[in-house]
């Protein structure tokens, strides 16, 4: 018993990483349709910016963190100008083999900045363990929750409360009727790039953080799961992304706890499967009838 | 004076042309109906001026100025909103904030006063949601604020449409097909409404099928078959026009309606 507490912790720290991949691919295909498969390697880039602003410009935690958000910024609304605006007219597909393009693209950009070996990330601060009850909990495993959980209140006002988040929620149903309302859709699809490209590169310097592991390739893992999660919470559905990452994050940690630590990454995309089966629109998604 | 005008407009998809060289002018205050029968063009002739399509060929003005080329949102800023013949609300959302979103272009808080929530915005979304439930209350549909707007009524949904293209204070109101599926006692209602709106100073431009509406609440009335203008005039003259009334019922000749080129090579 003492051991599953102390798992769903931890389960919850990783959960909480996976949630704020999860919430970049679900907010663009909410409205746009579009799995961006680069949401990885923004993961990726974001943990690199956060290392080189803690590790080069020995600056402390918070900036790193905003620094890394803001500059995932930039490339996330970069990536939408340059791959995938040219493309919205054109077949899904070809946009999809684009975000596969620019996710191999930026990785491979990152082994040539930086080399291939993965860095170990500077101490930002010192790490303590709080004992609660019978389980332990880290100062790591509480700023990654609360920033995550921050992130994805403040996230869940913004779409709620404000004129841009009404405009986006409005995108997302109807495009056309939008724009004829008034919405400036251009504006309304880079800032939910941007907005997915900030959250992502906030999870790249909590992971840099927690895991103290760093390296080009690290995205690649990380998104695919962060899809999974947003496919089991319910694609297009922001809460739904939220809880899928949680629940995938919690798996993984659960499946090492019954010693099948060598298969967690495989309980990841059997649950994808077993979603895309049983349940395609996932747990908070909607059903959605095509007008044919 | 004309609040809209288009000038030689032509569009054609593929081999066809929808819309054929078109001239329309709509007189400032006034409400103008676009009729003709199945496939005429009549929609098209909207979606040309909403920006949702763009000419191949002619211009559209606005108060003077060409709107040929500008995105959707821009002309909508403009002053120029429109409802649709099949309905096109944001069914998962609330009435309320339905009519929300048509307060877009009356917004000034960006993102920034957003994220820091300045007192702008504050001030903005309390005189955007009054504007709203004004619009609501002007349709009926006060009571119905919180209801998302799939689970209205279609007389209702189609009332919440007219209520979100109103609330941004357009100059010119479009409506695609207002009245269809409305039973008559909701069509009476209807065309209360729409002189309503016309009185506080909108231009009406309308198309519309049922005749027992178009006539009688258009000044002017514009006839459409196969992309071209056929005829244009009073409800009066419209009735007795000799070519409107062969769109309509045919010739009493066998005449193919498939379109040729005029030369008949194909």
């Amino acid at each position: 018993m003492k051991d599953l507490m102390q798992q769903l912790i931890n389960g919850l720290a990783l959960g909480s990483i996976y949630a704020l991949i999860a919430l970049g691919y679900t907010m663009v295909y909410g409205i746009i349709s579009l799995i961006n498969f680069a949401y990885g390697e923004i993961y990726m880039f974001g943990a690199f910016t956060g290392l080189i602003l803690a590790a080069t410009y020995k600056t402390n935690v918070v900036v790193a963190l905003l620094g890394g958000m803001m500059l995932s910024l930039v490339l996330g609304v970069l990536i939408e100008r340059v791959a995938y605006k040219p493309l919205r007219r054109s077949s899904r597909l070809s946009a999809l083999i684009s975000t596969i393009g620019v996710s191999i693209f930026l990785s491979t950009l990152m082994v040539l900045l930086k080399g291939p070996n993965t860095q170990g990330f500077p101490k930002l601060f010192e790490n303590k363990v709080y004992a609660i009850g019978n389980f332990q909990i880290t100062i790591y495993q509480i700023v990654i929750i609360g920033v995550a959980a921050f992130l994805m209140l403040a996230l869940h006002l913004f779409v709620t409360y404000t004129r841009t988040g009404r405009a986006m929620r409005a995108t997302a149903q109807d495009q056309d009727a939008a724009g004829l309302m008034g919405v400036n859709i251009d504006r309304i699809i880079a800032t939910t790039f941007a907005i997915g490209s900030s959250l992502a590169g906030a999870a790249g310097v909590l992971a840099g953080i927690y895991f103290n592991a760093v390296q080009p390739y690290m995205g690649t893992m990380a998104g695919l799961k962060a899809f999974a999660a947003a496919v089991l919470g319910g694609i297009g559905s922001i809460p739904g992304a939220m809880l899928g990452g949680l629940m995938i994050g919690l798996l993984e940690v659960l499946s090492v706890t019954v010693n099948l630590s060598e298969y967690k990454d495989a309980f990841a995309f059997g649950i994808l499967i077993l979603v895309l089966l049983v349940k395609p629109s996932g747990i908070m998604g909607q059903k959605i009838n095509k007008k044919v | 004076m004309n609040i809209l005008e288009l000038q030689n407009v032509t569009i054609s998809f593929g081999g066809l042309t929808a819309v054929d060289k078109l001239d329309i002018q709509v007189k400032s205050g006034e409400i103008l109906s676009l009729i003709g029968p199945n496939g005429a063009g009549k929609s098209t002739v909207f979606n040309l001026i909403t920006g949702l399509y763009k000419p191949s060929d002619g211009a559209i003005l606005f108060q003077s100025e060409a709107l040929t080329g500008s995105p959707p949102y821009r002309i909508a800023k403009k002053g120029i909103t429109r409802t649709f013949q099949s309905i096109r609300l944001f069914s998962e959302l609330s009435v309320l904030h339905n009519v929300l979103i048509g307060t877009h272009v009356l917004g000034q808080a960006g993102l920034f006063h957003s994220i820091i929530r300045s007192p702008l915005m504050h001030s903005e979304e309390k005189e955007l949601r009054e504007k709203a439930m004004a619009a609501l209350d002007f349709l009926g549909l006060a009571d119905k604020e919180h209801e998302k707007a799939k689970n209205l009524s279609y007389g209702e949904q189609r009332r919440l449409e007219i209520a979100r293209a109103l609330v941004s204070n357009p100059k010119i109101l479009l409506l695609d097909e207002p009245a269809a599926g409305m039973n008559p006692f909701e069509k009476t209602v209807l065309m209360d409404i729409i002189r309503k709106i016309r009185d506080t100073g909108v231009t009406i431009f309308l198309v519309e099928h049922d005749m027992t509406l178009v006539m009688g609440i258009s000044e002017r009335i514009v006839v459409l078959d196969y992309g071209k203008k056929i005829a244009e005039g009073s409800p009066v003259k419209i009735r007795q026009n000799d070519s409107v009334i062969e769109a309509y019922l045919g010739s009493g000749q066998f005449r193919s309606r498939i379109r040729r080129k005029e030369t008949g090579a194909c």
